[in-house]
């Protein structure tokens, strides 16, 4: 059956250097035939395998290229032939881990395949949202909920203190560059080891990027626009409300979205450096890498780029939202 | 119109530029102190409310100070009591009238030197002040040399011999500590050394008094797990029949021995009315379970026993069996009413809900401590004799101090010390290892250094790779752009332990190579140099574009001279913002991976072994070197585009 | 040359009208780092109600200095400026001008609508009276049917007269200009010189109007102002007599040419 399959990819793949539709069709064929070739992998020959195998990544790979580069006319093959090759990226990349630990046999001990991690995530799900609600729930949501007020309050004072922008600007900006790996045993010491260290080691890391944003985006507005509410005679909380707080609002984004990742990063890290109850998902992936259950470790670490990537998003919808109208977003510059 | 002052020097102004810094520096080290206790009172909070840290303190019916040798109306005693004071004898109260004053009593009648001591055994010398026993005594006697008291004590040395260890030091508190030449007066004040249970010559040893300690260095070492100990107080017992002086007494004296003699002990406070069974101990805090407890009711001393019933508590049973006949009866230490929670039927007791199962049921047949920390004891039966005791333990005071502020200094480690120690710490700690040690913090800061420049070069160099694909190949860009930006969401750090157990299996000997640092490293920079390296390539000018068409220059030429240039700035800012995270990056792989020769793994060891003051130290060492990466950064950018920074800055 | 009047050539209209603008022996100096510039030198101007007025001269000859001073946006080095009878601080917290500057200064954040009534959320006028005002002067300078645009999608012209509008929202007495045509090209510019001319008789309003382009100077304005650099001083100050209002043909006529040639020799003499 592997054959006959073969003969229609390599037609196709032919086929694809004229038509559109070729590739369109290609895509979804070698996705299916990589699929079927590593399920059946025990009932294939090895030399059977590989090619099928290698086959279908190639033919795979040349049709999206082919996609990139056509130009089609109507609007709908336009919109497919730009989403299909972002969404066969990950076929891709997950095809040639599955291909190639099961192809080379390797223990689940040494790397897990695509299909053992699955069965984690089917079997313990609800283990890992619980880890992942003390995660992200407890620590990092209120972590973000206490550093980001502080660090826009802090920088409206440093914003508008001379004083302040020159004493505490350099020494801020040095802060952030503490790495966490030594904060956080600290933070254990005085907040005990239960999830609080942690959420304060989130409190720290999002202070200083919305401090510094914050600053920035209440400093650095046009001149002429200063000028313009200075004829108005404005008094500075006018001025404040009307024209710096508007020119922060896309710096402050800026900064949701570094400190967003930066503090799922960092929770996990605290995870791995202070000990305490085996709850969350740092814990849980330590723990479960020194057991050698690499399986666990990628589902978890598959759990947190879920919700780690979804606040991105949630970030990136509010951004475009309130500060649709900043150049960067409206689709200047080339 | 006032005319402008000459501008002052340029060093003077940059450095008034900088005052609000130090300013702020200062006020931050200030800081420090008030969240240092912030963090750090709680905890002597917990230390000073714990009971199980306090020291213990005994209270020891008072024998007499002085045998008198006549009959006499006034007794001396070693102690003064603060509670209620009864006279005892032989375990006895001694109905007579009398009134105490501090140590002093006043008898309304006389009483003969018979009527207040019986000697049991008079103490012969040995060589070097020891006295012996005829034969062994059962308890351990009050010793009086012609009459007088005299007190036992022997403290031990801070530390435990080994086998080779010559100097040892005793907390003694010595009231003579102006310096030099005290040395005799701290030798006579420590009193008879005692090596391995032997009294040693004076010659073998010397006192000197270092630091506030007492401090002894021997001739020769004592021998592993023996002990050196030091007489403290009048005497010291060697072992179940022999005592040894500090000053030996004349050789005529009398040095007799007794356990009955007229002591002064602590009567405990309730009404004798024959209906109340509750009565409290002068001191609060008792210890819960004191085997050496004594406590009397008239002349009759009562049991600390408690009895278990023969019966399991399997949560079915009801009815109990124990061996007296009478007690209080206590379940998971609550006092059972009798006749409200159960019924007495001789030795047998019903309770009226079945106890959970595995249940504490206890039965206490004199007396039970039903409060410890009020001192409170409930007695079986209602006594109509004065109730009284002649031992008992209990929690005196907080070991860390009398204080907050004390149990605060007194605290083993603080979460955050105070700014000055982490300061005077520095120079210790920079010295703690020799730089020929490849644990010294130098030399960690340089592997450090290394590790994460290699991966910031290796991520650079990829990252530019990926970025100039993109460039060249457009259908690539759009597919995997998203997945590139959306892959830094990825929490890749939680990867490191996985990565590093992979490496050790294929084989790589990860302890003391620097690639686990690098690969972190260089992935955590990759990324971010890849999206900044395109916006940098594509940034191009459109004009420029136009150009160098018109030149009718290849692809090649376009890209080095063109684009490079134009996606430098971008790069070196990526390569910037990628500085800090790679640092983390490395500190965290050298953690998971035990590299002895790393800045995280200092840090992984201060912290487990306790030194707060060394991590901090270390902490402010990591955010230097985030800094200084950035620095080199810089240095790298200036060299490679000098005409970037060239300091022609407009308006 | 000194500052005095030269060969008036008809009686001027606005001899008996209150002076508004009074400008006497005003001086600005900064101190920079390389020793100080003299900006503005010794200035003496009277403006009165109503006029329209042009400075005009090379880069350096202070006339936007001049400007700000009378917007109070900077303070003269010594010297007197009374604007409306007021000092000029006084003027400013009185809200007696608007302000266009050369660049249109409109917020991204806010439409175009927004954009006007900008002024009169500061100035505290009725949430009505807003919209109101902010309609009509929309409607005025033609931008009707983009309430509620944004500028980044509107021409540098049109944004420009949304500027416009903006700084006549409040009704100020008083409208300072600073280049405002400055990035338009030639077509827009005319034809917004003489919107702007049209809104001005409408209006009644003073105008202070800077520009380096001599047409644009004689075309606008019932008196020119030529001005000087290093030091910053006023040189010369010719009537333009033409007659109101002005269109196309004007710019054609003799007199225009005459008077232009007029102004381009006074700017040579001192250049």
């Amino acid at each position: 059956m592997m054959l006959p399959s073969l003969l229609i990819v390599i037609a196709l793949l032919v086929l694809s250097r004229r038509s559109l539709w070729a590739s369109l069709v290609l895509v979804p064929f070698c996705v299916g035939l990589g699929l079927i070739t590593v399920l059946r992998v025990d009932t294939l020959t090895a030399w059977v395998y590989w090619l099928t195998f290698w086959t279908s990544l190639i033919a795979l790979t040349s049709a999206v290229t082919q996609l990139g580069l056509a130009q089609p006319r109507s609007r709908g093959m336009q919109i497919t032939a730009k989403a299909l090759p972002s969404a066969s990226v990950p076929c891709f990349l997950l095809l040639l881990w599955q291909g190639l630990v099961v192809g080379f046999n390797v223990p689940k001990g040494i790397f897990p395949s695509v299909g053992d991690v699955v069965l984690v995530l089917q079997g313990s799900l609800p283990v890992l949202l619980s880890d992942s609600y003390v995660t992200f729930v407890q620590e990092v949501a209120l972590g973000f909920v206490l550093g980001v007020p502080s660090g826009i309050v802090v920088g409206i004072a440093v914003a508008y203190s001379r004083f302040l922008q020159r004493g505490f600007l350099p020494l801020a900006a040095a802060f952030g560059a503490v790495p966490i790996v030594g904060l956080a045993p600290v933070l254990g010491r005085a907040f005990g080891v239960d999830w609080q260290s942690k959420a304060a080691v989130v409190v720290i890391v999002t202070f200083f990027p919305v401090l510094l944003n914050t600053v920035q985006g209440l400093t650095l507005v046009d001149t002429l626009k200063l000028e313009l509410l200075h004829a108005y005679a404005s008094s500075p909380l006018t001025i404040f409300r009307k024209l710096r707080l508007p020119n922060a609002l896309p710096y402050l984004f800026n900064a949701l979205k570094v400190a967003a990742v930066v503090s799922v990063i960092s929770v996990i890290v605290a995870e791995f450096l202070i000990p305490g109850p085996p709850r969350g998902l740092g814990q849980r992936i330590s723990l479960s890498a020194r057991q050698g259950a690499y399986d666990v470790v990628f589902a978890a670490i598959f759990v947190s780029s879920v919700i780690s990537i979804t606040i991105y998003g949630v970030i990136v919808v509010l951004e475009r939202v309130f500060t649709g109208w900043h150049p960067s977003l409206r689709g200047e510059g080339q | 119109m006032p005319e402008n002052t000459k501008l002052e020097h340029p060093i003077l102004h940059t450095l008034r530029q900088r005052v609000p810094l130090f300013v702020t520096l200062a006020a931050l080290f200030i800081m420090g102190y008030p969240i240092a206790l912030l963090f750090g009172l709680p905890l002597a909070q917990r230390d000073m409310q714990d009971l199980r840290k306090w020291d213990r303190g005994t209270f020891e019916a008072a024998p007499l100070a002085r045998i008198p040798e006549t009959n006499t109306d006034t007794l001396q005693f070693t102690e003064g009591l603060s509670s209620p004071a009864l006279l005892t004898f032989a375990n006895e109260p001694v109905s007579t009238n009398y009134r105490l004053t501090d140590h002093q009593l006043a008898l309304a009648a006389p009483l003969s030197p018979g009527d207040v001591v019986r000697w049991q055994g008079v103490l012969e010398p040995r060589d070097g002040g020891i006295y012996a026993f005829g034969d062994v005594p059962d308890t351990r006697p009050d010793i009086y040399v012609d009459g007088a008291h005299v007190k036992a004590g022997l403290i031990e040395a801070n530390e435990v011999p080994d086998g080779q260890r010559t100097v040892f030091t005793f907390s003694v508190d010595n009231p003579d500590t102006d310096g030099a030449d005290n040395n005799e007066a701290a030798r006579a004040h420590l009193g008879r050394l005692l090596v391995d249970d032997q009294v040693i010559d004076r010659d073998t040893y010397t006192v000197a008094e270092v630091n506030r300690t007492t401090q002894v260095v021997l001739e020769d070492a004592p021998p592993f797990n023996s002990n050196v100990r030091t007489v403290q107080g009048d005497y010291a017992w060697l072992d179940t029949r022999r005592i040894v002086f500090n000053t030996p007494p004349a050789r005529d004296s009398t040095v007799q021995a007794t356990n009955q003699v007229m002591r002064l002990a602590a009567q405990l406070e309730g009404n004798l009315d024959g209906t109340n069974r509750t009565f409290t101990f002068p001191r609060e805090n008792l210890l819960e379970s004191d085997d050496e407890r004594q406590l009397f009711v008239g002349s009759i001393l009562l049991s600390n026993d408690d009895e278990r019933p023969e019966e399991r508590v399997d949560g079915e049973t009801s009815v109990f069996t124990f061996a007296s006949e009478q007690g209080i009866i206590t379940l998971d230490g609550r006092v059972l009413e009798a006749e409200v929670d159960f019924a007495r039927a001789g030795n047998k007791v019903t309770l009226r809900t079945t106890p959970a199962r595995n249940a504490r049921l206890r039965q206490h047949p004199d007396y039970v401590i039903n409060d410890p920390t009020a001192g409170e004891v409930l007695l079986a039966t209602a006594p109509l004799e004065p109730v009284w005791s002649s031992r008992y333990a209990y929690y005196a005071e907080p070991s860390c101090g009398q204080t907050l502020m004390a149990c605060f200094f007194a605290l083993p480690q603080h979460p955050v010390p105070f700014p000055h120690w982490i300061a005077a710490r520095a120079p210790a700690f920079v010295q703690k290892f020799p730089v020929s040690d490849e644990r010294n913090v130098f030399r960690a800061i340089a592997y450090t250094t290394t590790g994460t420049l290699l991966s910031l070069l290796l991520g650079g160099i990829l990252g530019t790779m990926l970025a100039v694909v993109f460039v060249l190949v457009k259908p690539l860009e759009q597919a995997l752009l998203p997945w590139v930006i959306a892959s830094q969401t990825i929490p890749i750090i939680a990867l490191v332990p996985v990565l590093l157990l992979v490496l050790g299996n294929l084989g790589i000997t990860i302890q003391t190579s620097l690639l686990p640092t690098a690969l972190i490293g260089a992935y955590i920079t990759f990324f971010p140099v890849t999206v900044g390296t395109v916006k940098g390539l594509r940034s191009v000018d459109p004009l420029a574009l136009d150009l160098m068409t018109s030149y009718a220059a290849s692809p090649v030429a376009v890209f080095m001279k063109l684009r490079f240039p134009a996606a430098v700035p971008f790069f070196f800012t990526s390569l910037k913002l990628g500085a800090a995270a790679a640092l983390v990056g490395a500190l965290v792989a050298e953690t998971e991976s035990n590299n002895a020769r790393g800045l995280g793994f200092q840090i992984l060891g201060q912290v487990q072994s306790g030194n707060v003051a060394d991590v901090w130290l270390l902490l402010l060492v990591s955010a230097l070197l985030g800094i200084l990466l950035v620095a080199i950064v810089g240095l790298v950018e200036r060299v490679v585009a000098p005409w970037l920074t060239s300091g022609a800055g407009a308006s | 040359m000194t500052a005095s009047p030269q060969a008036r050539t008809a009686v001027d209209p606005y001899e008996n009208v209150e002076p508004i603008i009074e400008i006497d022996g005003v001086n600005k100096i900064y101190d920079g780092r390389a020793g100080k510039t003299v900006a503005l030198k010794n200035a003496h101007l009277t403006i009165r109600e109503g006029e329209f007025v042009s400075l005009i001269g090379p880069s350096g000859c202070g006339k936007t200095t001049l400007l700000r001073l009378i917007a109070d946006l900077i303070q003269p080095t010594s010297g007197s400026l009374t604007v409306t009878g007021k000092t000029a601080q006084e003027a400013r917290l009185a809200r007696e001008y608007g302000y266009v500057f050369q660049a249109p200064v409109l917020y991204d954040w806010r439409s175009v609508i927004k954009n006007v009534m900008l002024p009169l959320e500061i100035m505290n006028y009725s949430r009505k009276e807003r919209r109101e005002r902010a309609t009509r002067l929309l409607e005025m300078v033609g931008l009707q049917d983009f309430h509620k645009t944004y500028p980044w999608q509107l021409s540098g012209g049109m944004q420009q007269r949304v500027s416009i509008a903006r700084a006549l929202a409040f009704e100020p007495r008083i409208l300072l200009m600073d280049e405002p045509f400055g990035a338009l090209d030639e077509i827009t510019r005319e034809a917004m010189q003489i919107e702007l001319l049209n809104i001005w008789q409408a209006t009644g309003k003073t105008v202070v109007f800077v520009t380096h382009s001599i047409p644009e100077a004689v075309f606008l304005s019932s008196r020119v102002v030529v001005m000087s650099p290093r030091p910053g001083k006023i040189e010369q100050l010719i009537d333009i007599d033409l007659t109101y209002p002005r269109n196309i043909d004007t710019r054609e006529s003799e007199d225009f040419f005459h008077l232009a040639t007029r102004v381009r020799e006074a700017l040579r003499e001192v250049h």
